[in-house]
Order: C-alpha cells, then structure tokens, then sequence
C-alpha cells in the first residue's frame, strides 16, 4: 500500500515541475521588474535539493523559514502574511488551504519529505501521514517558560532536517536580541511594570500572561508583567479593558487595531482614566504572531526595543 | 383604558415588583464594588483625574445600565409590534430572523469595508434585518401570513444565515474575531456613546408607535373588517414592521445579538392582563428593560468568578429557550398542510423505479471518487489509481454516504409519524441537541474519544425525542408545534456555542470547523462505525414499516388494528434518533439532508412508507456525496465542509418548499 502511495505520487512529479518552471519564470519577472526579493528566499533549484517541508500551522512555518529553510506549503498562507508576517515567505510558497484542514490533493502535488505542525492539530497526523511523515511540536501550550519550550522546539526541528548551524545562528540572533532589549531597558525604562495586550473588539483584550511567549521576554529584560491574573493554556485571557487597571508603567498594544478601537483610545474617559494610560505610555507595535516560536520572539523584543527607544 | 378594564389579573403579577426588586437590588450591590455615591462624588469633583473604578462606575457600569433599560425596552417594543402586526404570539426579533439578517450585514461590512463600519454599521444592520424580515414575510406570504408558517419561515432563514455566518467565520478567523464577542451579545461600555446611539433612536421609534397604536389595534381584526374601517391596511402594517425592524437593527448594531427579550417581554405583559396593543405597548418596555437588566447585572456580579466572559445574550438564551416552548402552546395552529399527509400517501402515484434513484447515488459515489481537483486543476483517475494515490477519498465519500442515507431515513420516519412534511432531524432540534451533547462533553473532557462523543450525541440526541415525545402528548395532536421547538433549540446552541466562542481559545477553531459538517478526518474506522448505525438501523426501519403506515392513519385507528401506539411510536422515533445522532456525528447539524430527502422521494412518487423509507436513504446519499465532493472540489486549496455546502443548497430547498406548500 505504501509502496503504492509512494508510485502514485511520483507520477505528480513532472506536474510540480512544470509548476516549479513557472515559479522560476515568475521570480525572474519579479526581479526583472525591480520588486523586492524577501530576505532569505532562495531560488526554486536550491529549494529541490533540500527536503521539500510542509507546514500545517504558522508557529512552524516562521521557524522553518528562521533556520533558512523556508516550508514549501504552508497552510492558510494569506492569514500568514498578515499575522504572523515574518520572516517573509518565498513567493512560490504553496497554500494548501484551512489549518483545520489541509488539501490533501494539493499538498500531494507539493510532493513534500516531511510534514509539520502544532500539536493542537495532532487529529490530522493519520490523513496527514498518508502523504508524508509527520512531526508535531508542542509550543503551546508551553506548560511553563514558553521561551524555553520554543526554542528546544527549534532545536528539534534543527536537528530534524540537519539545519543545526542556522539554529546556532537563529539562537545568537535571539540572544542578541534579547541583550540589546534588556540594554534600553536598563537606560530607558528600567524595573517598569508593562502589559502587552491584543484588542478583540473596542471593549475587550487578549491580555498577555503567565504561560505566554511575552512573559520570559519582558522577565529576562528586566521589566515586570503587568498581568498577573489568570490565563488560559495559551498564555492569555480575554478581558474586559477596565480590567487592565493595575498602576503599570506601559502597555504595548499589538496591532492590528479594530478601527472602533482607536477612536475609543482618542474618546472614552474609561481608556483615559486607566492608571497606565494617565501616568504610563502607551506604545502600539506592529503584529507579532502571539502563538509563535523564535522568530516570534525575535520580532517581539526588536519592535518592543524600538518602542522603547521612540517613546523614549 | 384604565386598570379597572384588564382582564383578571393573575398571580403573576407579583412577578413584577419581584423582577423590579431583583434587578434593582443587584445592580445597586454591583454599584457598591465600584464604590457607590462616593465614586460619583469623585468624579463630578476631579473628571479624569478620579481614581479609574470611580471612572468605570460612572463611565462602565451606569451606561451599562442604561443600555441594558433602553435595549431590553427596545427589543420588547420590537417584539410587541411583529407580535401585533403578525398576529403571532411567538414573533420576535429573533424567531423572524431580524436579527441575524442584521448579524450578518455586520459580519459583510466588517469584512469588505472595515475602515467604514462605524459609519456604515446603523444601515447595513437595518438592511440586513430588513432583508432577513422580507424573506420570512415573502416566504409565508401565500399563507396569508399564517402565524406557524410565519415562525417556521423565521426559523429556516435564522439557520440559513446562521450557516452562511459560520462559513463566513470558517475562513475569515481572525478578522472576523471582534464580531465572536459581540455577536453573542455582551454589553459592556466604555463611555456613553452606545447609550446616547440608542435613547434617541427609541425614543422616536416608539413616540412613532404610539402615533400608530390606532391602526396597531385594528390589526387584530381580521384583514376583510380591517379594510371595512378604511384603512390602508398593508402600508400600516408595513410601517410598524419597519420600526420594529429600525428597533431591532439599532440594538444589534450596539450590543449583538441578545435573544428572547423581545419575546418574554410582551408574553409578560399579556400574561398581566395588558389586553390592548396600547396597553402592551405601555408596559411591554419597561418589563423587557427590567428583565435585560436583571440578565446583565447577574453576568456583571458572576463576573469576577466566572474562568471567562459570559456574554449577557447566552444567559438570555439559556433562560429564554424553556419560556419559548411555554409560549409555544398559546398558538393557534393553522390548518395542517395538506400535500403530503399520510392519507395522500395511500393514493397511487407513478411510482418510479427504486433502482434508477440508487443509479444516480451510484453514479455520484463513482464521480467524488474518481473526480478531484489539485492546484494544478481538475483530475481523472480510475478507482483503483485513487485507492492507491489518495486513499483518503473513499472514506470521505462513504462516511458522506452514510450520513446521508442515515438523515433520509431519521427525516422520512419524523415526517411519516408527525405527519407533517417540514418535520426532519435539523428542524426538529434532534441535530441541535446531539451537538449540544457532543459540545459539552468536548468541553468538559477535552480529551474525550470518539465512543465517548457518539455516546453523548446519542444521549443528546434522546433527550430531544424525550422532550418531543412529552410535549406532543401535551400539543394533542398538534404535530406542527413540534417544528417549533427547533428554534428553541436552536437558540439552546447558539448560546453554547456563544459561550466557547468568547473564552478566545483556539479550541473555539476546532468546534467551528466540527459544527460545519466536515468529512475531512473520515477513515476506515469511521466508515465502520457509521456501516454498523446503517446496519442497525436500516433494516429495523424497514421491517417496522407497517407500524408506520399504522401510525401514520393517526393513534386511533393504529390501536384499533391492534398496535401498542405508544410503544411503536416511541420506538420508532428512538430509531430516527439514533439515525440522526450518528449522521450529526459525521456531518453537523446544519445539513437539511434529513428535510430534504424525504421530501424529493415523495414528490418523485415513492409514496408508501416502504418505498419513502428506501428512496430517501438513496436520495439521502446522493444529496451529501455531492455536497462533500463540491466542498472538496469548489475552492481548492481551501475545503468547504459538506455539511456547510449540503446546508446552502438544503436551505434554499426549504424556502422554496415552504413556498409551494
């Protein structure tokens, strides 16, 4: 049966190469026409020799494209792009469809070694594995110090496909990152108390906490998490706003912004009598995928230094 | 009028001062956290510069307040207004579909033009209530706006959008995410915006009613004595239902949907003794603002304790849900459709051969087995390639089978033993409560097996039967009312639902994609499982086809020719529950396969119990294999659950059946 599967699938190949052909077409035509190439994309032939690697769900999808290994699927590629938006994917990158569930026809066509997700969708490991191996990782969620876990999770993954040099390289730019953030923060804002939150709708908040990927950043940095209450599995809780009324030093907002929401922060005596807006700042960064690994981290220290630096 | 001209009041009347005690007693301890009175002092003294639970009293909770008074009162206007216009003592905001019609021009808006929702949100509210509004009043129209078609019709086009919604949320997650909160009703404030949208707007809607409450009153005649007064009647009529509508969308866009407000209010008030629309108008508001008050201070007060947000709308619902099945046995019942019943059944029609129908299901099977679609466009590959290539097919195609000849079978024991064509397992709530089984059980024990889930479907499932099973022994004979137990249902659902949709965690994705049907993770055990149900339960059905035919001439004459006409019935409908709760389990609730199935058999000429019975299995397959395979087929890479497709297509059927009947 296997033997069979591995037959059939072959038989796609010359249809992928074709595709690969007008990839390379097109990538050339991008060039041509003077359009950005992403940082780290490699060319379509480059891509071939390494093992062609799906992802399921995007924690995966950044840290593979983070150890150079950009995924040759990733499921829901669009609501990437928005999200979790770094580290850009190449532009051949194919969209298999909904996380929940992958298109199994097009992610055969991908052809791909070796397929990986989130543990949260372990119920896809059996259709999944008809087509490839499958390894699931757990990074949430993270029973304990969430930065720990993702980073072991990148190891894993490193060793997995013998990326172990681009690990070394991805864990010096996390360290570095984190020094350089725990630098401004001995300058600039030292000790402070800091909520990170994510607004739902213009009342409520995902509030960042205990079991969160945030959480181990701001402690190494030196800042104290404002949220000390309760959180779910995923290191967050959904709150009404008002409840973010602990006399903190700052309160990062993670884009994007519902629109009511802005207008709420310029009107409403409520937003304006919160202990952190009146005697603290407010920053708002740009999206950082809440859920995500090390490049999730990376992204979160940079933009929360560079908003240190702004908002002096 | 005066109180000396109210009809006998009843004992229910000491409910009032009770509700207005509760609400008011709650809401002033809930003040007390805040701070009381001193608050208030403190921020007339120092503004913004107050401590922030000061502000929050001032600013948070007391607009709280005054929306919940002024949305509750506008939703029980609302509500008094469809009730009066109809003539239809269960219409409301939510049984017309007014307010989902309104949900969903939201969850458009939000997603096409989000920089213009706070512009666009009053019009595209008010379109989309008035839209949802039309369809029900169009598609009952013929039956001269009959009260039971006219609820049937609300509940078809509340499912049919809540469907649409569903698929939208399926795709467009996270920027649908702000819709999750406030679609489920949740009323929290953060300045007096809401409440300063909301009291203008009521107050004209409902000094405009009282203009009209002379012609509101004529309403009740019938419409031949209403025309003899001279009255425009229709543009009256019109009128009213457009400020109900105007009501509805103004509350929807400002706090969600909250649910049963605008039913319970006015059923309040004409338990009371208020006998005139007039009257009803006067008293149905300040009860519907006191009891949606009631609601949300409760939330309020449970807040600190609860692991999560409630939204106010789930408490409304899980409360309101009951009080609609009471309701539901002050209405008359209009004739029973004609068409179908069971007496047409004995009549001879040009039977059509049994075989051609399974043709056409096997000519379907063999086309989603042997036809897929990849990036690189449509396929053709032989059975034998696609066990070997993409060996997840079959199992897809047979577990849709399955689902589908076990619906056709539940819906066409349901309509044959209630007599009453519109009956299957999706109207009737039986879907509905295996889901709510499965739901609970998921949330509670998260880790729960695939037995555990089919058990607590089952029990979900029974459960529902039980409950149709006593409140028909109560309706006495009046199988109709049955169907509307769907909508209590329903709302029953929406609120779990509702309830995990809020707490933000991704197990919400994992429900979402569930409740929308999808085969997607059907193998061979899978297969096996829903193989042993059909197993079961198709030959049973068919051996005990005679106590159908018994049972369908009425309980009478079955126990005149010797059946034990409760034991039969009860058997049978166990039957059509086990059918439905293993077809739930493999395709959602939503489908309309069990409507649908049935009801194409007859109307192709299988008219005896048996040969209904054997074309709506065969039916049954072809309709969900066809569904699945366009969902896998029609937006590659992305995969539409069958259950989500097959209900697009099976809603549509229902309007268009309701139309005709």
């Amino acid at each position: 049966m296997s033997l069979q599967l591995r037959q059939g699938a072959r038989a796609r190949r010359p249809v992928r190469q074709t595709g690969a052909g007008l990839r390379r077409a097109l990538a050339g035509l991008a060039v041509a026409a003077g359009l950005a190439q992403p940082a780290g994309a490699q060319t379509a032939e480059e891509q071939t020799e390494r093992p062609r690697v799906a992802a399921v769900s995007w924690d995966l999808a950044q840290t593979l494209a983070a150890l150079d290994a950009p995924p040759a699927a990733v499921a829901g590629l669009a609501g990437y792009r928005k999200w979790a938006v770094t580290p850009e994917l190449p532009a051949a990158t194919v969209d298999i469809g909904r996380r929940m569930e992958p298109n199994l026809s097009v992610l055969r066509a991908v052809d791909p070694d070796l397929i990986v997700m989130s543990r949260f969708h372990d119920q896809l490991v059996d259709p999944l594995s008809r087509i490839a191996p499958v390894q699931s990782y757990q990074m949430f969620p993270a029973d304990g110090d969430a930065l720990q876990r993702v980073r072991s999770v990148a190891e894993q993954v490193a060793r997995r496909l013998d990326l172990m040099p681009a690990y070394r390289r991805l864990d010096g730019e996390l360290e570095r990152a984190l020094d350089s953030l725990s630098r401004t923060v001995a300058q600039a804002a030292p000790g402070e108390s800091v909520y990170v939150a994510y607004f739902q709708d213009e009342q409520h908040v995902a509030v960042y906490g205990a079991g969160s990927l945030f959480q181990p950043i701001l402690e190494r940095a030196g800042l104290v998490n404002a949220w000390q209450g309760r959180t779910n599995g995923w290191g967050y809780a959904v709150v009404e706003l008002s409840e973010l009324d602990a006399g903190a030093d700052r309160l990062v907002v993670l884009d994007p912004v519902p629109d009511k929401a802005q207008t709420l922060m310029a009107k409403s005596p409520i937003w304006r009598a919160l202990p952190v807006v009146r005697d603290g700042r407010v920053h708002r960064i740009a999206p950082v995928w809440a859920i995500g690994g090390v490049p999730s981290a990376v992204r979160f220290a940079r933009l929360l230094e560079d908003a240190l630096h702004d908002g002096g | 009028m005066t109180a000396v001209s109210l009809r006998r009041p009843s004992p229910a009347v000491l409910v009032v001062p009770a509700l207005v005690a509760a609400a008011l007693a709650l809401a002033l301890a809930n003040a007390q956290t805040y701070g009381g009175l001193d608050a208030v002092r403190l921020v007339l003294e120092q503004g913004s510069a107050a401590p922030v639970r000061a502000v929050e009293l001032v600013y948070g909770w007391l607009p709280r307040v005054v929306v919940a008074l002024v949305a509750g009162a506008g939703l029980a206007a609302a509500g008094t207004v469809m009730q009066q216009v109809l003539r239809n003592p269960i219409a409301s905001p939510l049984t017309l579909g007014v307010a989902a019609g309104s949900q969903l021009a939201l969850s458009g808006v939000t997603l096409l033009a989000p920089g213009m929702l706070s512009l666009l949100a009053e019009p595209a509210a008010m379109a989309g209530g008035a839209a949802a509004l039309a369809l029900v009043l169009g598609l009952s129209w013929h039956r001269r706006l009959d009260p039971t078609t006219v609820v049937l019709a609300g509940l078809v086009v509340s499912l049919y959008i809540g469907a649409l919604n569903a698929g939208l949320l399926l795709f467009f997650q996270y920027d649908l995410s702000s819709l999750l909160i406030w679609g489920s009703g949740v009323l929290t404030q953060h300045d007096w915006s809401d409440a300063a949208f909301l009291l203008p707007r009521l107050a004209a809607a409902l000094a405009l009613l009282a203009l009209l409450r002379r012609p509101l009153g004529v309403m009740t005649l019938d419409d031949a004595s209403a025309h003899g007064l001279g009255l425009g009647l229709q543009r009256a009529r019109l009128l009213c239902l457009a400020v109900g509508v105007y009501i509805t969308a103004c509350v929807v866009s400002a706090v969600g949907i909250v649910g049963f407000v605008g039913l319970a209010a006015p059923a309040l008030a004409r338990t009371l003794g208020a006998r005139t629309v007039g009257q009803r108008l006067l008293l149905a508001p300040p009860l519907g603002g006191t009891l949606l008050l009631l609601a949300d201070q409760i939330v309020v007060g449970l807040d600190p304790i609860l692991p999560g947000l409630l939204p106010t709308g789930a408490l409304t619902a899980l409360v309101g849900a009951p009080l609609l099945l009471v309701l539901l046995r002050q209405l008359r019942v209009g004739a029973p459709s004609g068409g179908m019943s069971a007496s047409a059944a004995a009549g001879a029609g040009r039977a059509p051969r049994l075989s051609s129908v399974w043709l056409i299901a096997a000519l379907l099977v063999l086309l989603a087995v042997t036809v897929g679609r990849d990036a690189g466009g449509w396929t053709l590959d032989g059975p034998f390639a696609v066990l070997a290539g993409e060996p997840w097919r079959l199992p897809r195609v047979a577990a849709a089978a399955c689902a589908g000849l076990l619906l056709g079978l539940a819906g066409a024991l349901l309509q044959r033993l209630l007599r009453n064509p519109m009956a299957s397992p999706e109207v009737l709530g039986i879907s509905g409560g295996a889901l709510i089984g499965v739901v609970a059980t998921l949330y509670l024990v998260p880790t729960a097996g695939q037995l555990g889930l089919v058990g607590a479907g089952t029990l979900g499932a029974f459960a529902v039967v039980t409950g149709l099973l006593l409140f028909a022994h109560r309706a006495g004979g009046a199988p109709e009312r049955l169907l509307l137990v769907g909508i209590a249902l329903k709302a029953l659902f929406d609120a779990t639902l509702g309830v995990v949709a809020v707490s933000g965690t991704p197990f919400w994705q994992r429900l979402l994609n569930w409740v929308s049907g999808s085969t997607y993770l059907a193998d061979w055990t899978t297969v096996g499982a829903a193989l042993a149900a059909v197993a079961l339960v198709l030959p049973l059905a068919l051996l005990l086809h005679r106590w159908v035919d018994l049972l369908g001439l009425g309980g009478e004459q079955a126990a005149a020719r010797g059946l034990h006409v409760a034991g039969a019935r009860q058997a049978l409908l166990g039957l059509a529950a086990l059918a439905t709760a293993a077809a739930t389990l493999l395709v959602g609730p939503l489908s309309f396969v069990g409507l649908m199935a049935p009801h194409l058999a007859y109307i192709l000429g299988f008219r005896s119990s048996r040969a209904q019975l054997a074309g709506a299995c065969g039916i049954g397959v072809a309709l969900m294999v066809g569904a699945d395979w366009l969902g896998r087929t029609v937006a590659v890479p992305y995969e539409v659950p069958g259950g989500l497709v097959a209900s697009f297509v099976g809603g549509l059927y229902f309007m268009w059946l309701l139309r005709r009947l």
